[in-house]
Order: structure tokens, then C-alpha cells, then sequence
């Protein structure tokens, strides 16, 4: 490749990033829109207007930035942006329908699993950072949580890896756009599609536990520790922190829609061309969406919340098995073919 | 920690019998003695000396329960009256008690009966504080105190508390290794001298928005008792009606809350919009959403019209279709099973211990309702079991997940009774007299004192009130609202909790610190 090429390159991805990023930032406030207007339908309530996330988040940023006293100050300001940075970050390595992931080539699932727990982290360092106990406790449940949703979630990242490896399927074992192009569902047998489903299964009740939606909200439990790791946080910090929170769901239900939903129009109606490319593209994000609303909508709407040591036994031991026997039935739907 | 005993284990626990026992025992020590037959109630005065005795001896019984204290002027004496009750465990039956104990100006001391029954905690220290008689021996004023260096306060003001209680918790990670838990500011019950009495009516209803209808009855009733005011039979049955809807609207409120607390903001929803349906009957029946209005001596102020009759009957049918799925859906939903299921766990020895009232001492597996031991208005003719989480879960575990079935399960009792009382709503006037100035007239001869006391959605409501003759305006008024005895127990319940369960324990007793938090009002006399 000349140097021409290579600067050539790196333009169209950072013009494509871009032009992702501003993308993903229009939509994230009308998906936290739908979330809310979902969850107050249910509940028999009137739906906020549909400007009310933007106006929320606009209102922030107008507003002055405190600092506690006791708040290790650097920490504290800092972690938001982080967190938002690393969020946002997941979305350039997630292919949309027939476009590929942006950043495609320089990453694939386990950066996305580590952009996802840096992320959390971030949070919970600006939690403890606060100086405040309340959110202290609810940086505490946020780092249990994140553990705890470990062991499925890499269970479901490296075994679609290893199936994808196995069965041969085109392209890179852990990149994501290797799952966009093929579905995997198509890849294995009966027992395989089991499998799948429990594997499918563990990483949706994830969802939750990732992104902190009842009834895993415990980091913020507004009726226990008053919003916990937010606590302290006001104007611009809190507005980041907002984002980051839609952000988050809205890249889990990415992530798990680009890793086991791959129906896309082009399969259903054939055909190739730009044309099909762009709506596949809109066609990706409707996929999403359906995802969140089922997963993080509906869920946070039918429960109550657990206890942290509730949380934690359910992802260890039921989600934790869940995903294992997915594994297992994998593995046997690969030996016996 | 003295155990009850079993007299009248057997038997009926009779006023009369229970009189006689005592009168034998103490002889000269019981300076007078009278049985009034409408509250099912002993009223004595005791020596000085042998007070503790006395307040001992009553143990033989199962069992003591402690109510609250009031203070009189009583010329060179003040006259401490303790009002206790007796209640038969397994067979429903109560006896109130008024031990009156004269103390002379000059040496206001008496012995404490906190190791006996520690539910009198905050009537010792109130009456230390409003009429400097000292408790022998005395408590260490401070408080137990917290020692760990890491405790976070929960409240006064907290997004998961409706009242404001403070409870500093001590924590080893997310677990409560101690607590120190204060209602509210400051810990006065009401000690009042008011304006008349039909004025009062309208101050007992302010006492609480929840449960306002319930307080008035109890003033009511405590003034009807000295006056020997007879009340007309479908006054008492408007007045059941009116009580059972403020039951249905309390106990329906506070299950939404506690789903609320616990993260369930679904039910909550739920909950308040079945919670509309009662609110506009009593509000077609009152005019009022909140504060009634509707409480009179004598009687009410409200008839039971044809169309309102048809009206409640329309609610009773919509409750028991939409309460339902409500019910079915909190009570087997796993994540609310895990959250409330052994936490804040008291346990019925505890309840008698501690003289808890109400649905909270129900779900510790206590057969105790006011309405089944000594019925008052149309209870008389409608029967009420006490419900109990042991008949219908197998086993009172005593926790917040069986307070919330209880409520959940006197809902349905309320519909019953106010279906039954319907049916057989008698004919006649609702009220004896309804001239505000004949009954003035009759109030003002009126002399003595009245104990009311009813069992109001959160437990047992306790009112005491002191009339002269010739004298236009209440002389004494104390108010004991049911949060006052259920309170004392709250560190008990913080036993082996975790941090998330502090506002589901705070609220599992239906906390209302409105009734139990007021100051002394001095009035123009």
C-alpha cells in the first residue's frame, strides 16, 4: 500500500467514524425516548414528548458542573468522559448490516468486551471518586456486577469464536463482521441450535447486568442509595453520564444483534447494490431497537430489583450455567457432525 | 425477659373475672375499680407502692399489651394512667386495663416498666420530658450509639421513604451490623388542650391523610364513652362502611409503596390506579378525597344513598376483578418472594415482647384485631377473623413478605365486611342528634375520662381524652397513633439486613410519623 493510500484510508475511516458517532449520538436520545415512552405505556402512564431526552440532556449542559469538596477531583471529572469515550467507542466496531464495522480490521469482540468493562469502570472510579458513601456502594455493586456478568458474556463470546472457527465460516473467528456476513445459526445442527439458544438466552439476561437496567439497576437503586454512583455528579458530568447510559443499552443490544440476529433484507429479498446496502443499514438499527425494547425495556418494566448478592448468585451460578450448557451442546453438535 | 402466662388459657378471658382475680390479689391496694361495658374495659386505680407489682401480676395473663400513657393534673397529685390490654392469644379475646397510679407533686417518681414491656419506651421518656417524672431506675439517655467507622444515614429525606424516619446504619459492606433508628424529630405524642369538641373532630382529622376517618372515630367514641351518647344502628354501620373503604384505600397505597421501594415501579403504578376506585366512593360518600368530614357525636354526618349504596357495590366488584391480577402478580413474582422473604423478620414472641399492633403484628403470627376482641360499631354483628400469614402460608415467618400479604389479604376482608354491612344496612336515623348545639348542650355536662380505641389500617388507634363538666372545651387530649408501638421495633427487624432492605424494613410497618409526631398545644383555658 503507497503512503497515498494509507492516508487515503485513514480519512474514509475517520470521516466514517464520524459520520457513525453523530449517527449513533442523533439516535441514542429517541431509543432512551422509546424506553421511556414503553415503560410509562405499560404502566398506564402519558409517554414524555419526544424531544424530552434531548431537551433533559441540553438542560445539563447548561448547568453548573459541581464538585464535591471531599471529590478526588481529577477522578471525578474525568471518569464521565471516559466512560462516555469508551462507550462510544464499541459502535466502531460493530458492522451495520452490510456496511462493515468501521474499525473493523483493528478489533474485534474481546475489545468490545473490554471497551464494555472499561466503561464500567470509568463509572465506577467517578463513583468512588465522589467521596460520597452512597456512591461508593454503588461503585461497589457496579464492579460486582461487571464481574459477575463476565464468565457468561466471555462464554458467549468464545464459543460463537470457536464455532466460527470449527464450522469454517468466512472470515476472522473473533470479528463481529464475520457474524454479520454469515449467520451462525445456519452454521451448526439441531443440538448446535440448542446451543445457541442458551447462549443467546444468557446473553440477553446480560443485558441488564451490563447496563444497569432493572432489575439489575442496583449501582443507582434511586429507593436505596439515592442514584448511587450519580449521586454527586450535576451539569455537564451528569449529562455524559446520562449518554453513557443510553449508550450503553443501546451497544449491548447492538452487540447482541449483530452477534446472533444476522437476518438481514438482502437474504430475505436477494438482490445486492447500494440501494439494499442502505436500507440493510437502517434495517440493523430497526434490529436493534426491537432488541432493546424486548430485552431492556420490557425487562425493566416486568421486575423489581435484586440484591447485589441475588444479582450476583443469579449471573455466576443460573446465567453462568445457562452458558455453559450452550457450550457443551455446542461442542457435542460439532464432534458428532 | 418475663414470659406470659397462661391464666385463662382455657377459659374465656372475662372483664368481670379478671376484676375479681385482681381484687383478690391486691385488696386495700386498689383504691377504686370500674368496669364499663361498652369498651370492655377495667378501669383502676392502684397504690403507689405496689404499681409494679401490680403491672407483674398482669403477666400471669397471656397477654400484656402496652398502649400509651397519659398524664393528668390531678390537685397535689399527678395521676399517671397507663393503658394496657390483655389479650387471649389464640382465642381473639381482649380486656383493656387503665391502671391510674397518683403521684405526689413533690416526689414525681415511679418505677419504670420499660424491662417489662420495652414498647413503653417513648411514653416513659414523654412523659419525663412533658411532666419531669422521673422512670426508676432511669436509661441512659444517649442511646445505644454506633461504634463502626463507616455508617451511612438513611433519611430523614430518602427517595424510598414516604415519612421521615432516620435510620443510622452501621455496615460491613452492604451488611447492617447496627442500627440506630429515630422516628422522625422529635418524639411527641399529642397532650393537648383544644377547643371544643366538634372542633376537635376536625383536628383529629388532620392528624393523618390516610387513616383520618379512623382517628375521628376513636376521638368519637372516647367522648361518646363519657357522655354514655348512644349511637343510632345505621350510624354505626355508615361508620364500619366508611372505616372498612379507608382501610382498602390505606392497605392498597401501602402495598404499592413497598413495591415501588423495592424497584418494582410497575405495581406501584398499578396499585394506585386500582387505588382510585376507593378514593371516589369515598369521595361520592364524604365530598371529601382526604379529609372526610364526616364524623359526628352520636352518629355521621353521611347517609348511604340507594346510589351510593349501588356505587360501592360497583367498587367491590372492580376490586375484586382487578385485585386479583395485582395480588397474584406481586405475591408469586420471584424477584418480590426474593426481596421481601425473611427480611426484617420479627417474630411473634418479639410482637408481645414489644406490644406491636395491627397487620404488623398479624403477620408475626399474633390472632390479634380489635374487631374480633372487642368489637365496636357494626363489628358487633359482623364477624372478623384476624388474618394471619400462618392460614394461609402454613407459617408466620414474621417478615415484610408476610405484612404484605396480610394487607393484601384484608383487602379482600374489607370488601366482605363492607358487602355484609351493606346487605344488612339498617333502617332509622344515622345520627342520634344532628343540632350541633343540643349535642354541645349534652357535651358540656359531660365529665370524665374516655378511652377510644380502634383498630385503624396500621393498627391499633389509641385515643384519651379528659372532659370537665361545665367546662366548653376538651381539657385533655392524647392521641396514640398505631406507628408509636410498631416503631420501637425497628432496630429488632434490622437483625442480619443489608443496606438494600433498609427502606423495604422502614416502610414494611406502614410508618406514618404524621399520626405519631405532634407537639403540645396549649389552649385558651
Amino acid at each position: 500500500m503507497t503512503v497515498t493510500a494509507a492516508i487515503f484510508t485513514l480519512f474514509l475511516k475517520i470521516f466514517a467514524g464520524v459520520a457513525l458517532l453523530a449517527f449513533v449520538l442523533t439516535l441514542v436520545p429517541f431509543f432512551d425516548w422509546a424506553d421511556r415512552a414503553v415503560n410509562a405505556r405499560i404502566q398506564g402512564r402519558l409517554a414524555p414528548p419526544l424531544f424530552q431526552p434531548v431537551l433533559d440532556i441540553l438542560k445539563l449542559m447548561g448547568k453548573e458542573n459541581i464538585v464535591p469538596r471531599r471529590a478526588a477531583r481529577f477522578f471525578f471529572t474525568t471518569a464521565p468522559w471516559l466512560a462516555l469515550t469508551s462507550t462510544l467507542m464499541i459502535f466502531l466496531y460493530i458492522p451495520a448490516g452490510q456496511f462493515p464495522a468501521v474499525l473493523g480490521t483493528e478489533g474485534d469482540m474481546i475489545l468490545v468486551f473490554y471497551l464494555l468493562t472499561l466503561g464500567t469502570v470509568a463509572v465506577a472510579v467517578g463513583g468512588f471518586a465522589s467521596g460520597n458513601p452512597m456512591a461508593a456502594i454503588g461503585a461497589n455493586r457496579e464492579i460486582t456486577l461487571m464481574m459477575s456478568c463476565g464468565f457468561p458474556l466471555a462464554a458467549a463470546i468464545t464459543t460463537a469464536a470457536w464455532i466460527a472457527y470449527k464450522t469454517g465460516m468466512p472470515g476472522e473467528p473473533f470479528s463481529l463482521g464475520t457474524f454479520a456476513a454469515a449467520s451462525i445459526w445456519k452454521a451448526v445442527g439441531k443440538t448446535g441450535a440448542f446451543g445457541l439458544a442458551c447462549l443467546f438466552l444468557s446473553i440477553v439476561l446480560v443485558v441488564p447486568g451490563e447496563t444497569g437496567k432493572s432489575p439489575m439497576d442496583l449501582p443507582q437503586a434511586e429507593t436505596e442509595i439515592l442514584g448511587g454512583i450519580a449521586i454527586e455528579y450535576s451539569g455537564v458530568s451528569l449529562a455524559l453520564l446520562k449518554v453513557t447510559f443510553a449508550l450503553r443499552s443501546f451497544a449491548m443490544s447492538a452487540f447482541v444483534t449483530s452477534l446472533f440476529v444476522p437476518l438481514s433484507l438482502t437474504g430475505m429479498l436477494g438482490g445486492g447494490g447500494f440501494l439494499t446496502a442502505v436500507f440493510d443499514f437502517f434495517f440493523f438499527w430497526l434490529k436493534v431497537f426491537v432488541i432493546q425494547i424486548a430485552f431492556v425495556t420490557l425487562t425493566r418494566t416486568a421486575f423489581g430489583r435484586l440484591k447485589i448478592w441475588q444479582a450476583s448468585r443469579f449471573y455466576l451460578v443460573r446465567v453462568a450455567g445457562l452458558s455453559l450448557t450452550g457450550m457443551l451442546l455446542l461442542s457435542i453438535d460439532v464432534m458428532i457432525r | 425477659m418475663r414470659a406470659h402466662g397462661t391464666q385463662f388459657g382455657k377459659a374465656f378471658l372475662d372483664c368481670g373475672a379478671l376484676a375479681a382475680a385482681l381484687k383478690e390479689k391486691f385488696k386495700e391496694d386498689i383504691l377504686s375499680l370500674e368496669i364499663r361495658a361498652r369498651g370492655h374495659d377495667l378501669w383502676l386505680e392502684i397504690s403507689a407502692p405496689s404499681f409494679r407489682p401490680f403491672v407483674e401480676n398482669l403477666f400471669e395473663y397471656d397477654f400484656v399489651n402496652f398502649h400509651v400513657i397519659s398524664a393528668d393534673d390531678a390537685g397535689d397529685n399527678a395521676a399517671l394512667s397507663y393503658h394496657l390490654s390483655i389479650f387471649q392469644r389464640n382465642r381473639g379475646r381482649r380486656v383493656g386495663v387503665t391502671v391510674t397510679v397518683k403521684l405526689p407533686k413533690n416526689n414525681l417518681s415511679i418505677p419504670s416498666i420499660f424491662d417489662l414491656l420495652p414498647g413503653s419506651e417513648y411514653s416513659e421518656r414523654e412523659i419525663m420530658e412533658a411532666f419531669g417524672v422521673s422512670f426508676t431506675p432511669e436509661k441512659d439517655g444517649t442511646g445505644g450509639g454506633l461504634s463502626a467507622a463507616y455508617t451511612v444515614p438513611v433519611g430523614p429525606i430518602h427517595a424510598g421513604l414516604r415519612e421521615p424516619v432516620t435510620a443510622w446504619l452501621e455496615l460491613d459492606g452492604e451488611r447492617v451490623t447496627g442500627a440506630d433508628v429515630r422516628p422522625a424529630i422529635a418524639r411527641m405524642e399529642t397532650e393537648t388542650r383544644v377547643r371544643d369538641p366538634i372542633q376537635a373532630i376536625y383536628m383529629a382529622e388532620r392528624i393523618c391523610g390516610t387513616c383520618s376517618f379512623s382517628h375521628v372515630i376513636c376521638l368519637v367514641r372516647a367522648i361518646e364513652d363519657i357522655a354514655r351518647m348512644e349511637v343510632p344502628a345505621r350510624g354505626q354501620y355508615i361508620r364500619t362502611i366508611v372505616l372498612e373503604l379507608e382501610r382498602i384505600h390505606s392497605h392498597v397505597l401501602w402495598s404499592g409503596d413497598v413495591c415501588r421501594v423495592i424497584g418494582f415501579d410497575s405495581a406501584f403504578h398499578l396499585a394506585m390506579r386500582i387505588r382510585e376506585q376507593v378514593m371516589d366512593v369515598l369521595t361520592g360518600m364524604t365530598g371529601n378525597r382526604v379529609n372526610r368530614g364526616v364524623g359526628a357525636f352520636g352518629g355521621v354526618r353521611c347517609d348511604v344513598t340507594p346510589g351510593l349504596a349501588k356505587a360501592v357495590r360497583g367498587m367491590i366488584r372492580y376490586y375484586r376483578r382487578e385485585f386479583e391480577p395485582f395480588r397474584e402478580i406481586v405475591l408469586n413474582d420471584p424477584i418480590v418472594r426474593a426481596r421481601m422473604r425473611g427480611v426484617g423478620v420479627l417474630t411473634s414472641d418479639e410482637a408481645v415482647r414489644y406490644s406491636v399492633t395491627g397487620p404488623t403484628a398479624r403477620a408475626s403470627g399474633l390472632r390479634v384485631d380489635l374487631r374480633k376482641s372487642s368489637p365496636y360499631e357494626a363489628y358487633a354483628d359482623i364477624p372478623v377473623e384476624p388474618v394471619v400469614p400462618q392460614d394461609f402460608f402454613g407459617k408466620a415467618h414474621g417478615d415484610a413478605l408476610d405484612r404484605f400479604a396480610v394487607r393484601v389479604q384484608e383487602v379482600y376482608q374489607s370488601l366482605d365486611i363492607i358487602e355484609k354491612a351493606l346487605d344488612s344496612l339498617p333502617e332509622g336515623p344515622f345520627a342520634a342528634e344532628q343540632d350541633p348545639d343540643k349535642v354541645m348542650g349534652c357535651l358540656k355536662n359531660a365529665d370524665g375520662t374516655g378511652w377510644g380505641i380502634i383498630e385503624a389500617p396500621r393498627g391499633d388507634n389509641t385515643h384519651i381524652v379528659r372532659l370537665k363538666a361545665g367546662d366548653e372545651n376538651v381539657c385533655r387530649w392524647k392521641v396514640r397513633a398505631p406507628t408509636c408501638a410498631n416503631a420501637a421495633c425497628w432496630p429488632l427487624m434490622f437483625r442480619g439486613s443489608e443496606l438494600a432492605d433498609a427502606p423495604l424494613i422502614i416502610n414494611s410497618i406502614d410508618p406514618c410519623i404524621a399520626c405519631m409526631n405532634r407537639m403540645p398545644v396549649k389552649g385558651n383555658n
